[in-house]
């Protein structure tokens, strides 16, 4: 059962961009809103390879959500240098695409039109752009919700928006922090396997960070796992599992898969332990 | 295939424990016909109670003159409307929702009335200040040139400096939230040029402005500047900056940011400010006028109380009231079309 689904179609072509962090560091400044100030990341150094799915997963507060930031370009690193695809990241840019925590759609705006939103920003025609939109809303199943506001949606249809939004424009590394905390369990692995039949059809760099440990091996080709604050890559996972594991249905009940998240728990408790000790 | 079971079983009872249907907010049951009578009823009642009162308690005090009556024809009007509604009720039944909210008025008008005419017909109170119910009626009938005349320029004047006032507000506001620059420049001194009271600048708009109409347009403009602007730059500082990353990622620039994120973020904020305004505007309005605007219902008002035709001043503070009702309501059907995202939201 498993076995026969590890044969995909051919070799796909990779599209996504390298990712590479070199000595990254970042600080931030004490107080506003903050108890902790100080070092957030610290000489973090991580390879992506094109077309990889990556995800990152570390003791709460180890800058997580930092590291995305930065390879975002929605904050600059304190030193160090953040390239994809062979430059370096200034600024945010619609190569790089994010799925947030929240869904963070434009309320006013219809499904269709926060999808096209990325489209016509980049100066595509409005016909393509709602060719485009329509595709990637009818390839997550929501082509039935295109006229319909944010607030009429539920949680997991919001967050299948703003993964259609994210990937419309087509970039070369999508991003995604803790996307699927606030869902349900039973929707959270729908629409993570639709994010990996995403992944799987775009052949994009993803990189998922997570705090579930089962849902970063069940979803990615590599776990790294981050050290307690300040983070700093503490080990990488090699998750061998078949690629089409939204088709395995058996997966999560593997004897591979269990020794995998057992491996990732260890190492993450003794992070956690570290972090705990330091303090 | 355990986890697929598992998915089915789990979404079944999902289903189950669902309620079969949600009742949208207006799908509230129609009044019943008891309610439209318990209403309409009273409404008769109490207006046949006016008419009596005021025909058949004589007149105390000496009357040199029998003024015309507009009371009798008044009242007899809203009972023929009190009648015809209840008829209405019950052959369209959708709209009894309206039906009892004209009782509602009528209701209350006649229990207003009924005391003001004991009042007035037992000469516990006396004209000029407290005119009878059926001269202030009588103004809307004498004197509706001039009224009419009135409030077209008052609408005038007030459309005019409104219009001026907050599309100022609302660009300078936008100004003041979205640029560091002009705030930290600007801030401080729309600060403290804002909350002066537009009737403090009466001195200066007189010496400043060649007319009083264009005096009164500056004053109006002042008024609704502030409140629209203050709300507008508070709303455009407020988008939530997770709106902002998510469209700066998506390769919006800075117009676009501006004129699809900021705007439409900021928009609920401007329309408060709009709705401010536009209450601070109304009485800068009355004030313009009775300083020295040589028409308008302001004027109306000060004319009136020269001659101690006092109904005219209070038949002319209802118009100004109903004014504001039919220019608020305006402005709430611009929100509604642009904001009818937010229905889903927040309650209206």
């Amino acid at each position: 059962m498993v076995a026969t689904t590890t044969v995909s179609q051919g070799v796909p072509v990779t599209q996504g961009s390298d990712v590479e962090l070199l000595g990254v560091s970042k600080t931030r400044p004490k107080g506003a809103g903050r108890e902790t100030g100080g070092l957030v990341l610290n000489h973090l150094n991580l390879r992506v390879e094109p077309g990889s799915f990556v995800s990152i997963v570390g003791p709460g507060g180890c800058g997580k959500t930092t590291l995305l930031r930065l390879l975002a370009g929605l904050e600059p690193p304190s030193a160090g240098h953040v390239h994809v695809g062979g430059q370096t990241v200034h600024g945010p840019s619609p190569r790089r695409g994010i799925i947030f925590q929240d869904a963070n759609l434009f309320p006013w705006l219809s499904v269709l039109k926060n999808v096209t939103f990325g489209p016509l920003s980049v100066g595509v025609s409005l016909k393509d752009a709602e060719a485009r939109a329509t595709h990637w809303l009818t390839f997550l199943g929501l082509s039935k919700f295109l006229q319909r506001y944010p607030h009429e949606l539920s949680g997991g249809m919001q967050q299948r928006v703003a993964i259609a939004r994210a990937i419309v424009n087509e970039p070369d590394l999508l991003l995604a922090d803790e996307p699927f905390g606030g869902l349900d369990w039973i929707t959270r692995e729908q629409v993570c396997d639709e994010l990996l039949r995403l992944w799987h059809t775009t052949r994009k760099t993803f990189i998922y960070v997570t705090h579930a440990l089962e849902e970063a091996v069940y979803i990615s080709q590599r776990v790294i796992i981050l050290s307690a604050r300040p983070g700093t890559v503490a080990k990488v996972i090699e998750v061998n599992l078949p690629e089409q594991r939204w088709a395995a249905t058996d997966l999560r009940f593997s004897p591979e898969y269990a020794r995998l998240v057992e491996e990732v728990r260890e190492i993450f408790a003794e992070q956690t332990a570290l972090a705990h000790n330091s303090r | 295939m355990a986890l697929e079971e598992l998915r089915t079983a789990i979404s079944a009872v999902d289903r189950a424990a669902a309620p079969p249907t949600t009742v949208p907010l207006d799908a509230i049951p129609l009044p019943s016909d008891r309610i439209i009578n318990l209403r309409a009823g009273p409404t008769v009642i109490i207006w046949l109670t006016v008419l009596a009162v005021h025909n058949l308690i004589p007149q105390a005090g000496a009357t040199f003159k029998v003024p015309a009556d507009y009371l009798s024809p008044a009242a007899l009007l809203v009972l023929g409307i009190a009648l015809a509604t209840w008829g209405f009720a019950y052959i369209a039944k959708g709209r009894r929702e309206n039906v009892l909210a004209i009782y509602r008025v009528l209701i209350v008008l006649g229990i207003v009335l009924i005391p003001w005419e004991v009042a007035e017909r037992l000469a516990w109170i006396k004209p000029p200040f407290f005119p009878t119910a059926s001269k202030v009626i009588g103004v809307y009938i004498e004197d509706y040139p001039t009224l009419l005349l009135s409030i077209a320029y008052s609408m005038r004047l007030m459309i005019i400096g409104y219009v001026i006032g907050s599309t100022v507000g609302i660009f300078s506001g936008l100004a003041l939230g979205w640029s560091k620059h002009v705030s930290n420049w600007a801030q401080f001194w729309m600060r403290l040029i804002g909350p002066i009271p537009a009737t403090a600048w009466i001195p200066l708009a007189i010496v400043i402005f060649p007319n009083t109409f264009s005096a009164g347009i500056f004053l109006i403009a002042f008024a609704s500047w502030f409140p629209v602007m203050m709300l507008t730059s508070s709303g455009v500082a407020g988008v939530p900056k997770a709106l902002l990353e998510a469209a700066q990622t998506l390769g919006a620039d800075n117009k676009r940011l501006l004129l699809h994120v900021v705007i439409p973020a900021a928009l609920p904020n401007v329309f408060v400010g709009l709705f401010m305004s536009l209450g601070t505007a109304f009485a800068i309005l009355v004030v313009a006028e009775m300083m020295g605007v040589k028409a308008g219902l302001g004027w109306y008002i000060t004319w009136a109380q020269g001659w101690s035709e006092y109904h005219k001043v209070y038949a002319s503070m209802l118009v100004l009231g109903a004014l504001f009702i039919i220019v608020v309501s305006g402005v709430f059907k611009v929100r509604d079309r642009l904001l009818s995202w937010q229905k889903g939201i927040i309650r209206w």
